[in-house]
């Protein structure tokens, strides 16, 4: 699966690496940390130019994000009218805007790089709570610079081993956003005693 | 903020607190297998074998990581040496000279063992 974007990178260059850091911030399943690394390995055999590979990705990323986000607010306003005749789940829904505004700015940082994965449906849930715009962009494109060194200079360093770094870059980012979210959930859990 | 009520039902919390457990078992689970397979990659990445050429390389991908001038697998891939930059793969290549990707590989491997003999003596 992954070779099959590698080979789209190796023909499409940065059309694919936008594209591809762009759609998965939309929650749209594509390898992406396996394309940011294919971008680095590419840019490292000469077929690509780095500061390129880091601008686009990087770019793109943000721009995901903030469509993801902004899908959020559009869906937030909706459960707003809808919850309105309901007490019981608006006061559910408060309290989930409530933990988003408190916690919201470090949810958003971690989740673009620590936990990867988590980021679209982060950036959605930070949309329909309202999380202040500049506080979410702020922190969005703080993590995302992170992300987007991050794996296209791992894929720069270690570009002669891309099956064997994929593979192990697959791993550490699923053990990242695992202790992540047993953190997060753990915190949550005891900050909500039984009685 | 809207002005909603925060303060959540007894059967709320309850639910809440349900679900957070299950998030953390289920983190803590994939947090042990994925540990486990990153230990075991960290331990064979010195012993892994030196990657293979595929068809998702580029020329100049091959070239780096089977450690040859590019000039040289140009050559063997009959790039025109003057013509400007192209991406494209080994496996558009082969397409190109109505070959399968497996036999250009093949021709690859051969050439550049040659090259590396020839370097050698």
């Amino acid at each position: 699966m992954t070779e099959i974007f590698f080979g789209l990178v190796a023909t499409w260059g940065l059309l694919v690496i936008g594209a591809s850091a762009y759609f998965s911030c939309l929650a749209i399943p594509i390898p992406t940390f396996a394309v940011m690394l294919a971008g680095g390995a590419f840019a490292a055999a000469g077929d690509l130019v780095l500061w390129q590979v880091l601008s686009v990705a990087y770019l793109a990323a943000i721009a995901g994000d903030q469509t993801g986000f902004q899908l959020g607010r559009l869906g937030g306003r909706w459960l707003d009218r809808a919850l309105a005749s309901r007490p019981n789940r608006a006061a559910l829904f408060a309290r989930a805007q409530h933990v988003v505004d408190r916690w919201g700015s470090i949810g958003v940082f971690f989740s673009t790089w620590a936990a990867a994965p988590l980021g679209p449906w982060v950036n959605f849930a930070a949309g329909a709570a309202r999380l202040n715009v500049w506080r979410f962009l702020l922190w969005d494109a703080l993590g995302e610079a992170i992300w987007v060194i991050g794996y296209v200079m791992l894929g720069y360093i270690f570009a002669t081993r891309l099956d064997a770094l994929t593979l192990w870059v697959s791993d550490w980012g699923w053990l990242l956003t695992t202790t992540c979210l047993a953190i997060a959930a753990g915190y949550f859990l005891i900050r909500h005693p039984k009685h | 903020m809207p002005k909603h009520r925060h303060a959540l039902s007894a059967s709320q919390i309850r639910t809440l607190r349900r679900i957070l457990i299950a998030v953390v078992a289920i983190a803590l689970l994939g947090a042990a297998i994925f540990g486990m397979r990153l230990a075991h990659a960290s331990r064979n990445w010195q012993d892994h074998p030196p990657e293979p050429i595929a068809g998702w390389m580029s020329p100049r991908y091959v070239s780096m990581s089977q450690h040859v001038p590019p000039e040289i697998i140009g050559q063997l891939l009959h790039l025109d040496p003057n013509a400007p930059h192209r991406k494209v793969s080994i496996a558009d290549l082969a397409a190109e000279q109505n070959i399968t990707t497996q036999a250009l590989i093949t021709d690859l491997e051969t050439a550049i063992a040659d090259f590396k003999d020839h370097q050698s003596d």
